[in-house]
């Protein structure tokens, strides 16, 4: 059976999916929308198998959101190319049983068979919550059960019913919006419903009012949130390094290996010099991103985050954003493009795309290998106060990104004009303890996804980096480097004329170009073309000595002011152009970033020159 | 109600009785006062959006926090559910 999950946003609905299908699920996207398609399978007591879809939350089938626009017309099998569910399971939360009962009373008007899930009821039962589920199931014709979807078996009862229950086909009803006076209507339904099983709402627990009353206040709860996202960065650099060096050195014990086991020849070239050293390069970093990532399932699941969007809200509709962009601003400090996807919860389009447009100005954890090899190469080592120099660089990086990111949307809202009518009406839930499984579930997911880029786009860019740096082979005799000779040295040599008045030579320019597949491949670039060979370990290490000596100061500092905009990343372009849907805004996004990087290099380097006397 | 905390009702069975008190948006409400919903001024999405988290005639609400400077956005308890709203959205929530 093809079985679709509905509820409210925060409802437990995702761990109840978790629950059901485990590993057993695929994620991708609706045909034609980025809106992210989680499917799994799991089967019954008699072995049958049901097909598990995780509809995006929502609160009403009057859609604000794309997201909630999707989750309608899949039930009511509008979207083109997804077959109608032949059974919903509309979740409930038992600690907030009206609007969920709201939602019900509406779902029940798309003619599928239902069936009624109230899910944690496990702590709404301690907090003396009571209902009498035989009644509400013979008010409502459909079955009632609980679940407690964070418990081993908390869904038993939801599959046993599944089995048991005859479900009737599904009905031809046709489709009405409701009304507002509709609405108000369910409410008193729902009213009546709740009265007659002899519902008693769950006492709120005291602790969250009293951690809002800290969490929530104007000074104490900034304070919180930057100490917060302090303890994250910190994170994301400390606690990784250990992982790094672990793969670090893994990727050096592989290239070591083939040096001594294989014959010298191209095949070995291509897989050392190409493969090894360009994929362990970008490998190194799934750590990073696992651990920003794992913070932020972790403050998501705990009902963190939409209060932080509540206390930027005033300072992001400074530069005409939402609040509730800080949450993909928040996932583009490890990669722009889950960021760019979790723009969809955005209702309103300019907002979105104001969004979506400055995402990649978040510096993402790509930029980390080039920004960490520079500075150790041109920045001294010395503490400035309490600060290490390298940290207050590496910082003013990152807050340089941030800065841009404001300045630039302030310009796209102005550009756009007449602003739409602001939708921030953001549900702060009830803190809850984050539910290990979905923490696993999710990073998992993102794991997946990190290396099947790795295994795709980037192994094909790596090699035909190899291939162009590689061939033709240089003419008997030549003094100079092979690299000059080759494909990609006369293409570098044809960007370095453009990229001159910025301090670039044309070894940065050929490094910049396989950077368009991934922006942290310009380091394994660069060492390739440097002509060294060897493992990423030793590539990094001799190569920081080979830049500080060739470039000056100004040519490593442009470079730096490059990369803050680093417009040349062909993934994310490729997702805002399926986000929105045309050319316009991906060439609009491409055009002002490059404007941006040139400028800002141009300055950063013109600069430097006048004030080292150079 | 509930000893720990308190459950408050969707909407209220009491009858506001102190109808001397001049309506006013949910906006204007100080900060930990309770009061009742009286009605919502039409504003196509977004009282449609107002009305289906339970912002009805007779719903409780509370401002539980606000942010500075210019209480916007507010943190508003309707029902059993917190919500942030921008300042723009509580006006359209007439209290008394």
């Amino acid at each position: 059976m093809r079985i679709a999950l509905i509820g409210l946003p925060n409802c437990g609905k995702t761990a109840l999916f978790n629950r059901l299908t485990g590993s057993r699920q695929k994620v991708a996207n609706y045909p034609g929308v980025t809106v992210e398609r989680k499917e799994g399978v799991f089967s019954d007591a008699k072995g049958e198998l049901h097909q598990l879809l995780d509809l995006p939350g929502l609160y009403s089938f009057t859609p604000t959101t794309l997201d909630e626009a999707i989750t309608r017309d899949v039930a009511l099998g509008r979207l083109a190319g997804e077959p109608r569910p032949e059974l919903i399971v509309l979740v409930a939360d038992a600690m907030h049983l009206s609007l969920s009962l709201r939602l019900a009373l509406e779902a029940r008007r798309v003619g599928l068979p239902m069936l009624l899930a109230i899910n944690r009821s496990d702590i709404a039962r301690r907090r003396g919550f009571q209902l009498d589920l035989a009644a509400l199931s013979r008010a409502l014709g459909i079955p009632v059960i609980e679940t407690v979807a964070t418990r081993a078996g908390g869904a038993d009862a939801l599959v046993q019913t599944l089995e048991q229950h005859p479900w009737p086909k599904t009905s031809a009803l046709e489709w009405q919006e409701p009304t507002a006076l509709d609405v108000i209507a369910a409410h008193r339904e729902v009213a009546r419903l709740l009265t007659m099983a002899h519902h008693q709402e769950p006492a709120r627990s005291a602790a969250v009012a009293a951690a809002d009353r800290v969490l929530l206040h104007p000074i104490f709860g900034m304070l919180s949130l930057a100490v917060i996202l302090f303890l994250v960065f910190q994170a994301v650099f400390s606690w990784a390094s250990v992982p790094m060096d672990l793969i670090d050195a893994g990727v050096a014990r592989l290239g070591e290996l083939l040096v001594t086991q294989m014959p010298d020849g191209v095949l070995r070239s291509l897989l050392i010099d190409g493969v090894i050293a360009g994929l362990g390069s970008v490998v190194v970093f799934l750590p990073q991103i696992l651990i920003l990532f794992a913070f932020i399932l972790v403050l998501e699941d705990s009902g963190y985050l939409p209060r932080a969007a509540y206390l930027l809200d005033r300072l992001m509709s400074g530069v005409g954003l939402s609040g509730r962009a800080f949450i993909p601003l928040l996932s583009s400090f490890a990669c722009a493009i889950p960021g760019i996807m979790a723009t969809r919860t955005i209702p309103s389009i300019r907002d979105r795309i104001a969004t979506i447009m400055v995402a990649p100005l978040m510096t993402c954890s790509a930029r980390l290998p080039v920004y960490a090899l520079l500075i150790a190469a041109f920045i001294p080592d010395r503490d400035v106060g309490i600060f290490n120099l390298q940290g207050l660089v590496l910082f003013a990086l990152y807050f340089a990104g941030i800065v841009s990111a404001l300045l630039v949307a302030y310009v796209i809202k102005r550009w756009q004009g007449t602003s739409d009518q602001h939708l921030l009406m953001l549900e702060l839930p009830d803190y809850q303890w984050p539910n290990p499984l979905n923490l696993l579930v999710g990073l998992y997911d993102r794991a997946r996804v990190f290396l099947a880029r790795v295994g795709g786009i980037i192994l094909a860019m790596v090699v035909l980096l190899w291939f162009l740096s590689t061939y033709p082979a240089p003419p008997s005799g030549a003094t100079t480097p092979a690299i000059e000779t080759s494909f990609a040295g006369h293409i570098g040599k044809a960007l370095a004329v453009v990229l001159e008045p910025i301090g670039f030579n044309w070894q940065i320019a050929i490094a910049l170009v396989p950077g368009l597949a991934a922006r942290e491949i310009a380091v394994g670039a660069l060492g390739t073309v440097y002509a060294l060979s060897g493992s990423e370990e030793t590539v990094t290490g001799a190569l920081a000595a080979t830049i500080s000596t060739e470039w000056s100061l100004g040519t490593a500092l442009a470079l730096l002011a490059w990369y803050v905009f680093a417009p040349q990343c062909l993934a994310t372009l490729a997702v805002v152009k399926r986000e929105t849907g045309g050319w316009r805004h991906p060439l609009m996004m491409a055009t002002y970033l490059f404007t941006l990087a040139y400028v800002a290099a141009f300055v950063t380097y013109r600069l430097t020159l006048m004030l080292t006397g150079a | 109600m509930g000893r720990k905390g308190t459950a408050w009702p969707l909407y209220s069975l009491v009858v506001n009785e102190n109808l001397s008190t001049p309506l006013r948006p949910l906006s204007a409400l100080p900060l930990g006062e309770r009061s009742l919903v009286e009605a919502i001024t039409d504003s196509a999405v977004l009282s449609r959006r107002l009305l289906e988290i339970g912002c009805i005639e007779g719903a409780t609400v509370e401002v539980v926090a606000s942010m500075w400077p210019g209480q916007d956005p507010l943190a508003v308890r309707i029902g059993g559910s917190t919500f942030a709203l921008r300042r723009q959205e509580a006006d359209l929530v007439m209290v008394r």
